[in-house]
Parts: C-alpha cells; sequence; structure tokens
C-alpha cells in the first residue's frame, strides 16, 4: 500500500524532470532523472514532491549540498522518509505537478467575504481571467508548507466574495500541488511570513514565470500610517517579489515606490523584477432612486447644504483631520454644506472621532457613517456637490475614480496616483494634503464657483471609460502572454 | 501648578526671543509671555514656531499630530483666544512625559549631535566604534565646535550629557565597554534645543525616539543629516530577526524629512536613494544623500606580523555568523575540499546569536566530530584576532549585503588578502586591490574561489602586491569630509 502512494510520486518527479508522462517510477528511476538534471531548482522540485511540502531557499540550499556532497540518493531517502507531524496512519496525500499551468495563489481572497480595496481588485480581475481563460486557483494548506486547489465554496467566495458557510471537510485529502513551469500569479498582497517564504523560493526555484500586483509600498514609505508590525510582514513579502518576473504596480505612483525598493535592492545582488504600470480602472454603479431617497433620509439631507462626501477609513493617512480642520474654516466664513464621511474606523483613529463629537457639539453639520450597502454608497457619490480625498499616499486612491465615474468632482491630492486618475479623467480640483489652507481653498472654490463645478462635472462624465474588462485583459498580456 | 510655573517661566524666558524676536521679555509673567507668543503665533503659525513653542511649553519635543494639533486649535480660534490654545496644548504632551519641570537650552551656534546611545552604554562594535572614532577627531579640532546629546529615557527630548557620558563617547577605552546610564540620570538634566543649526545624528536612531526625530526633521527648520549605514532590516529582512523590519521602518519615518543622508559606502547610499525615490508617490523628495565612505585603515598602524610556525595554511573568517554573512556557504566549499584532500585550517572568529547561528553551529559540529580541522573563536582577544590575520594565507568575506564591510578593511589594513563578495559595498572595497571576488550566492563560484586561492601562490602574490599598493583612507580623511558633508551649505556628489 505505501509502496503505491511513493512510486506515484517518483512517477511525478520523473515526469516533471523529463518532460514525460510517467505514472510510476522506482526510486532509481528517480535518482538517475535527478542526475540527469542536477541544480538547485531539480533539488526544489524534489523536496517539493518527494516530500509534499514547498521548501524554503535554505531547505534548497542545504538539500542541493547534501547531494552534492553525499548524493542524490540520501538526500531522495531523508525526503520520503521525513517524519510528519499528522496521519501517520493515513496514507500519504495524492502529489500532482502542475507543468505550465496558470496557478493562481488567492488564498485571503478565498478565506474572507472582506471587500477591501484588495479583494475587490482581485475578484474582479480573477473572475475574468476564470472565465476567458484555463487557470488554476491554489490555496494554502493547514500545514503552511504545501498548496491545493480551492473547494468550490473556496471558489466562490474568491470569485464573488460569497459568505462562507461551514468550513469545507475533507480538504486534507485533497491532493498537493506543485507549480512547475507554467506561471505563479499572485493577485492578492501576501503578508503571511510562512507564506511568502515560500513563495520566494517558488519564484526563485520553480522554474514559473511569476508575477504579483504591485498595490503600494506604504508599509514601507509611510510606517507612521500603517499598524504596528505590517512592516516586518511586507519586507518579507518584498523578500519574495525580489525573486518574481514581473510587478504590475496599479499606478505609476505605486510603480515608483516599487522602483525604488529595487534600486534598494540592487547593493544584495539581486536584479529584482520587471516593473511595470496597469492602471487600474474605475467603475461606478447607477444610483438608483430608492438607494439616493434612503440615503438621503439617513443624512437628513437638505437641499440648503450640499453635500460634501469623502469615502475611506478614518486612518491617518487618508488625512480627514485635515478636511475637518479645512471645513471649520469654511464654516466659519459662513459657507453652508453638510460634511459626510462613508468609512470604517480604522487603525488610530479616535482623534478623529473626538473632533466629530466636538463639532457636533458645537452644531456643525458633520456625520459619519459606516457599514452601509453598495448601492448607498452610489447614491452619495451622485448625491455629493463633490468628493474630498486628500489622502497622503495611495497606491490608486479607488473614491477618486468612482466620484469621477459617478460625474461628482473630486478635491484631491496634487502628487501621487491621486494626480495621474485626475489627469486621465479630469473632474478634479487638485490640492496640497500637507495643508489644511489649501485643501480649504480647493473645497471652497468647489462651494462659491457654480461654472467651475459645472465644468468639472462635465469633464468627469466625458472622460473615457476604462473598465474592469480593460484591466483583466492588460493584467493578463502582461503578466502571462508577452515576453 | 506653582512648582511647574518656575521652570515653565524659564523655559518661556529661553524661547521668547526666538518667537518675538524681541529680547525685552526680561521681568515678564507667564501669563504675559503666553499671551504674547500665542498671540504671535496665531498671526504666523509657522511649523518651526509651533515647535519650537511646544519644546518650551511642555518640556519636551513635540510629535507631529501634536504640531498639527495646535496650528488647527489657533486656526480655528479668535486672537484673543490663542493664549488659552497654547496652554491647553501644553496639558497632555507634558503630563504624559513627566518632564514639565525640566529647563532647556537652546543652541544655535554649532551642530548638535545625537550620540545617544554611545553616550548611555559602553557597548563598541561596528556603529559604535564609527561614531567614537569620529567624534574623538572632532573634538580634538578646535574649528569644530559642537554640542554632544543623548534623548532621555522616554525619548522624550534631546538632554545634555554627563560628563562620564561623554567621555565614554570622546575617550571610550575598552573597560568602558560594560558600562550603562542609570535611568536617574534624567532629572535634573538641561534638555537641548537644536534651533536653526545643524543635527547631526552618527547612530541609527533607536525605535523609541523615531515619532519626536521625524516631527523634528519635519518641522523644526533645524537642517537633520544622518549617517547611513544600510537598510538591511528591510532589504535583507529574511536573515534578520523578524522584527528588525518593524524598528527599521520607524527610523525611515525619521529619514523620510531628513535634509542629508551621508553614507558610508557608494552601496548604502543606493539603498537610501531608492527609498528617497519611493517617496515621490506622497509628494515628498526625501533627504539628498551622498557618500561618503568609511576609512581602510581600521587597526595596521603599529602592527608587525609574526612568523608562521603552524603546519596549515589558515583560512579566516571574521564576523558574527549569521545567514546573511552566509558562512555556511564558506563551510561547504571547505568540506568539498577537504574531502578532495585539500589541508588547511579554517577559522571563524565573532560572535553568535544562538538562534541565527544555528544552522552553523550544527555544520561546525559535524565537521569537527569528522576530524576537519575547523576552530569557532566567539569571544576572541585583539591578541587572537591580530595573531590569526597575521597567520592566514588569506581571509574570506562573502556576506551576502553590507553596507561596508567593515572586516574586509580590517583584513586589507593587516595586509591579508580577502577572497570576497563580488557586488554591494563589499565590491567597492574589493576594486582597490588586495581582494579575490566571487558571487556568494552562487556555491560554485565560492568553491572555485577557496580553490584558487588555496592553490595559486602566484594569485596571492599578485593580491599582496595589490594590497600595498591601495592609497589608505584614515579616520582622519572620514571625519574630515564627514564634518564638511554635514555642515556644508551645499552637499556635492549627491547620488
Amino acid at each position: 500500500m505505501s509502496g503505491d502512494w511513493l512510486s506515484r510520486r517518483y512517477g511525478a518527479l520523473v515526469s516533471a524532470i523529463d518532460e514525460t508522462d510517467t505514472a510510476t517510477a522506482t526510486i532509481a528511476q528517480a535518482v538517475a532523472a535527478i542526475e540527469r538534471a542536477p541544480g538547485e531548482e531539480t533539488t526544489w522540485l524534489v523536496l517539493a514532491v518527494l516530500g509534499a511540502q514547498l521548501p524554503t531557499e535554505r531547505e534548497v540550499q542545504s538539500a542541493h549540498r547534501q547531494m552534492e556532497l553525499n548524493g542524490v540518493r540520501s538526500v531522495v531517502e531523508a525526503t520520503v522518509t521525513a517524519p510528519r507531524r499528522l496521519g501517520a496512519l493515513r496514507s500519504p496525500n495524492t502529489v500532482e505537478v502542475l507543468r505550465n499551468a496558470v496557478v493562481i495563489d488567492i488564498m485571503h481572497t478565498a478565506q474572507t467575504e472582506l471587500a477591501t480595496g484588495i479583494q475587490r481588485v482581485a475578484r474582479e480581475t480573477v473572475r475574468r481571467w476564470h472565465t476567458d481563460h484555463d487557470v488554476v486557483f491554489v490555496t494554502w494548506r493547514d500545514d503552511r508548507r504545501s498548496l491545493r486547489r480551492l473547494t468550490p465554496s473556496e471558489q466562490a467566495r474568491a470569485l464573488y466574495g460569497t459568505h462562507a458557510t461551514t468550513r469545507d471537510k475533507h480538504v486534507g485529502r485533497m491532493p498537493i500541488v506543485v507549480p512547475w513551469q507554467g506561471h505563479f500569479l499572485l493577485p492578492e498582497l501576501a503578508a503571511e511570513p510562512w507564506r511568502t517564504e515560500r513563495i520566494a523560493s517558488i519564484a526563485r526555484f520553480a522554474r514559473t514565470r511569476s508575477g504579483v500586483i504591485g498595490f503600494d509600498c506604504v508599509p514601507l514609505t509611510s510606517v507612521e500610517t500603517v499598524a504596528d508590525g505590517m512592516a516586518s510582514h511586507f519586507a518579507w513579502n518584498l523578500g519574495a517579489v525580489a525573486h518574481m518576473d514581473r510587478v504590475a504596480s496599479i499606478s505609476r505612483a505605486a510603480g515608483t515606490e516599487y522602483g525604488g525598493w529595487r534600486r534598494m535592492l540592487a547593493p544584495t545582488g539581486i536584479a529584482g523584477p520587471q516593473i511595470e504600470t496597469v492602471f487600474l480602472p474605475s467603475e461606478a454603479e447607477d444610483a438608483t432612486d430608492a438607494g439616493l431617497a434612503e440615503f438621503k433620509q439617513l443624512i437628513e439631507y437638505s437641499e440648503s447644504d450640499p453635500l460634501v462626501l469623502v469615502v475611506g477609513s478614518h486612518e491617518p493617512r487618508k488625512n480627514h483631520m485635515a478636511v475637518l480642520s479645512a471645513a471649520e474654516t469654511l464654516w466659519a466664513e459662513g459657507l453652508r454644506f453638510q460634511l459626510v464621511f462613508i468609512g470604517g474606523n480604522s487603525w488610530n483613529s479616535r482623534a478623529f472621532t473626538a473632533q466629530i463629537t466636538r463639532l457636533h457639539s458645537a452644531n456643525r453639520k458633520v456625520l459619519s457613517v459606516s457599514g452601509i450597502a453598495d448601492p448607498l454608497l452610489w447614491a452619495a457619490y451622485r448625491l455629493a456637490r463633490f468628493t474630498v480625498f486628500p489622502s497622503v499616499n495611495e497606491g490608486f486612491g479607488l473614491p477618486v475614480g468612482e466620484s469621477l465615474s459617478a460625474g461628482t468632482p473630486v478635491v484631491t491630492s496634487q502628487h501621487g496616483s491621486m494626480r495621474e486618475i485626475a489627469e486621465l479623467a479630469g473632474g478634479a480640483v487638485l490640492v496640497d494634503p500637507y495643508d489644511d489652507d489649501s485643501i480649504a481653498e480647493g473645497m471652497r472654490s468647489l462651494l462659491d464657483g457654480d461654472e467651475l463645478l459645472a465644468r468639472l462635472r462635465v469633464e468627469a462624465l466625458n472622460h473615457p471609460t476604462r473598465g474592469w474588462d480593460d484591466y483583466a485583459v492588460e493584467l493578463w498580456d502582461y503578466l502571462v502572454v508577452s515576453d | 501648578m506653582a512648582e511647574a510655573a518656575e521652570p515653565l517661566l524659564a523655559r518661556l524666558r529661553q524661547g521668547a526671543p526666538h518667537l518675538l524676536g524681541r529680547d525685552d521679555i526680561g521681568d515678564l509673567t507667564v501669563g504675559a509671555l503666553a499671551s504674547e507668543i500665542g498671540r504671535s503665533l496665531w498671526a504666523d503659525p509657522a511649523h518651526d514656531r509651533l515647535w519650537l513653542a511646544l519644546v518650551v511649553m511642555t518640556g519636551s519635543f513635540p510629535e507631529a499630530s501634536d504640531v498639527h494639533r495646535l496650528r488647527r486649535s489657533l486656526r480655528s480660534a479668535a486672537r484673543s483666544e490663542a493664549m488659552a490654545v497654547l496652554l491647553t496644548s501644553a496639558v497632555r504632551p507634558a503630563s504624559s512625559d513627566g518632564l514639565g519641570g525640566s529647563a532647556i537650552r537652546i543652541v544655535s551656534d554649532r551642530p548638535v549631535v545625537d550620540v545617544d546611545f554611545c553616550a548611555r552604554h559602553g557597548h563598541n562594535s561596528g556603529i559604535q566604534r564609527v561614531v567614537r572614532e569620529t567624534l574623538a577627531r572632532w573634538a580634538a579640532d578646535d574649528d569644530k565646535q559642537f554640542e554632544l546629546v543623548a534623548w532621555t529615557n522616554r525619548g522624550s527630548a534631546m538632554r545634555e550629557l554627563r560628563s562620564e557620558e561623554e567621555a565614554r563617547v570622546l575617550e571610550w577605552t575598552s573597560d568602558k565597554r560594560a558600562q550603562a546610564s542609570p535611568r536617574g540620570f534624567d532629572d535634573g538634566a538641561v534638555l537641548v534645543v537644536p534651533w536653526k543649526t545643524d543635527v547631526i545624528l552618527p547612530e541609527v536612531a533607536r525605535e523609541h525616539i523615531c515619532s519626536r526625530l521625524a516631527a523634528l526633521a519635519q518641522f523644526s527648520g533645524n537642517r537633520v543629516t544622518a549617517v547611513g549605514y544600510d537598510t538591511i532590516p528591510i532589504v535583507s529582512a529574511q536573515d534578520v530577526p523578524y522584527s528588525e523590519a518593524n524598528r527599521f521602518a520607524k527610523y525611515l519615518w525619521a529619514v523620510k524629512h531628513m535634509d542629508r543622508v551621508l553614507s558610508i559606502s557608494r552601496s548604502a547610499g543606493e539603498e537610501f536613494a531608492g527609498f528617497a525615490n519611493a517617496l515621490a508617490a506622497q509628494g515628498l523628495v526625501g533627504p539628498q544623500i551622498a557618500a561618503v565612505s568609511l576609512p581602510i585603515d581600521t587597526v595596521g598602524a603599529g602592527f608587525t606580523p609574526t612568523a608562521d610556525t603552524s603546519a596549515l595554511p589558515l583560512v579566516l573568517s571574521v564576523g558574527t555568523q549569521e545567514p546573511r554573512k552566509n558562512q555556511v556557504s564558506l563551510l561547504y566549499a571547505a568540506e568539498q575540499l577537504w574531502r578532495e584532500g585539500y589541508a588547511f585550517e579554517l577559522m571563524f572568529i565573532g560572535g553568535a546569536d544562538a538562534e541565527l547561528a544555528r544552522d552553523f553551529d550544527n555544520l561546525v559540529t559535524r565537521l569537527k566530530a569528522a576530524g576537519r580541522t575547523v576552530t569557532v573563536h566567539r569571544h576572541a582577544t585583539d591578541e587572537l584576532l591580530q595573531a590569526a590575520y597575521a597567520r592566514a594565507r588569506f581571509s574570506a568575506f562573502i556576506s551576502l549585503h553590507e553596507g561596508f564591510g567593515l572586516p574586509v578593511g580590517e583584513s586589507l589594513a593587516y595586509g591579508t588578502p580577502v577572497l570576497t563578495s563580488n557586488y554591494g559595498s563589499i565590491e567597492e572595497i574589493a576594486r582597490d586591490g588586495g581582494c579575490y571576488p566571487v558571487d556568494p550566492r552562487d556555491d560554485e563560484a565560492v568553491l572555485a574561489g577557496l580553490r584558487r586561492m588555496l592553490d595559486d601562490d602566484a594569485l596571492i602574490e599578485t593580491l599582496l602586491a595589490q594590497l600595498a599598493a591601495r592609497v589608505p583612507r584614515t579616520w582622519q580623511d572620514y571625519a574630515d569630509e564627514l564634518w564638511l558633508a554635514a555642515t556644508s551649505e551645499i552637499l556635492e556628489n549627491t547620488l
């Protein structure tokens, strides 16, 4: 019985090395195949297929040195008899080598119903790829050392964000998959060190062409704006990206961050990936009459105080304290408007909450709402006279694109991705987010200036639309098709 | 409140001339001074003035959020409320730091040099050696006037040094190695406030001061310059303890707002320049970067090699044993050659963290058991180190990532050729002769390099000749260039 699984693993190994289809093989045949193609890449494959665990870079190096010193067979034997923590009584899992497949690691998106910016991008993209191409979605097994395919419910969650039901049973018995040649793609942010450590090894040794969506390098460049601990996770993520072939940055600004990091990397003797921008799309959905009515009721909207909308979580990077300060200046000047924030509390949002409370007690028309459904968000974009998004640093700045796609002008930052979106779409007043007065000036120009507002509205409405279909095609071309 | 009023009055009197632009404040009370300063800030809430006002009011350096809060509070207040706003701004930070009773001294006529770690601790390896070699030479030069500072225990402000702390920086001797300042050194210490001057950071700032250092760099108007050692904790994160990247990212937060980084090699400068490039995404330019390379004449003076009396040629590897230094690759190459019948001794000198050195230790244990001639000295004396360099046929330093690679310079200073890495800062040093560079990430290349250095006497002779012809670069050269680069109006040769 045990001989069967082992000879099948030898067969899988020989097939992958020799590019044949050999169902089963002997240890002698396996050793011979390895000796025909010696090298660290082959050693990675040996450990992955025979040991059913994707090795780290160091494990590969160490095993490879053992092979050179003590012969291939000693490492092969040590790998297949390596102790396993679980399932000693069961027959070991099948190992399947995915040769020349497009393998997509989508672990986090497949686990969560969350729809953060990153999940949104990942879902919109892989859903389209799933329809148009042959791809294999994979996730990490509970041992944190090996990959398997997704279950149907995980795949539904990865593609559509549907709710989790109960935990899938029997995932432990599913075949372990090993990517080899072909492509290995990461369309989300991998933050777990045990995962990025092994992705680094895949990128370096698995002969795949590997690629990742580069969202931003904020944990490196703006650590003061992220939760404590994020920088280490991210540094390890970069350790994997260092061995990849391609980064598709979601904006030129994000590409600038990755480009800066690649310059930092050069003194380590690692060239780093090619970096190219595949700009994210901005799509707004139509607001419904019902949604508009409900949102107006929610915020107690009155025509006399036009809506100024701020979308985004209340983390320091989004600069909401500056917006409140600018608004206070304008209210003090006698301008009338209602300021509404849509977004959850986040890391370090206490000062924001306190300031909202203080302004309430001063009878300022300001409101912070969170956890609203999408139709209400689209209604808010439609209802707003303009939106304000003076973030300090964004990989993309989704609310800027969404606002403009809804035909609503935006006051946003004069640099980075926000400027890029504005340059593409028009419809924006650009301000210096480090200067409250500049933000106030931008808001004032759209509160006072009906003409300017109308012109920007036209610009926004007429801007060339670029949708998720375009993005998914361009990303596929860059990461998979082009040389 | 009564006790607090006296130090506050003293600080207000210190700060008022700078904030009000006049000196006739002799007999004004706390209330009168706060009122005048409040109104002055209300009229001109420039960031540097807000920063200084907060230092004066609280007896601590503000964080960015303190500066923003004061500015916004003043903006939304009437002129008549400015004093109340200023007094309110003093409440939270001062009470949280407990140093509201401290006196301040504003320094504008000389650079302020932050030597926090070297002042408080006697420890003396890489960075501390650079700091002490440099500062001792600055101190010996009457043309270089500067103010040494440390930070308070909680990182709330810069303070004057005690005399034993100053000695620990400027007159370090090995018997000071285990010393450390007691916490009580904060008590009664006068805080040093740099104002319209240079702030020079020859150390890597520790995590707990980074938020206030970042605010100082961003808002205080001082010109802030750091010595840039490397970005290893970020770029080679897998090779250092996991939390290091977090710590270092906080340091980069301060670097982001600095004016200059003077890197210890061109290669390290590239790392900081890459970081600065990335800042464009947030509308910042980041610091200017220039390389002021460390010297290569560390210990050579007065050194006489002793005759080699041992039977085996010695290969020496100096440095902490950790994955980044790549000693395991060297051991692997050595084992190959021993198996082929080569006879040589491989000696490691350097400390180690048990966790980081685990693979190395296991391998050494196994090799020793197999009778291989490998030795490890974790606590070597200077005498042993010198004797080893003298005996060695060559040293090996094939680290994967270094800001400079001090052991390469050290080996060259002792007249011992080096098997080195072929990229980055190490290659920069190797380029000028005496070194044989190989790709440290390629086992075959390391093996070939080791073999050649053992086999080829002509190569060793050539390297020795190159080594002798190298133009030495001294600590005096380094100290002078660093001073010039940190204090000159225009930074030359930026990367």
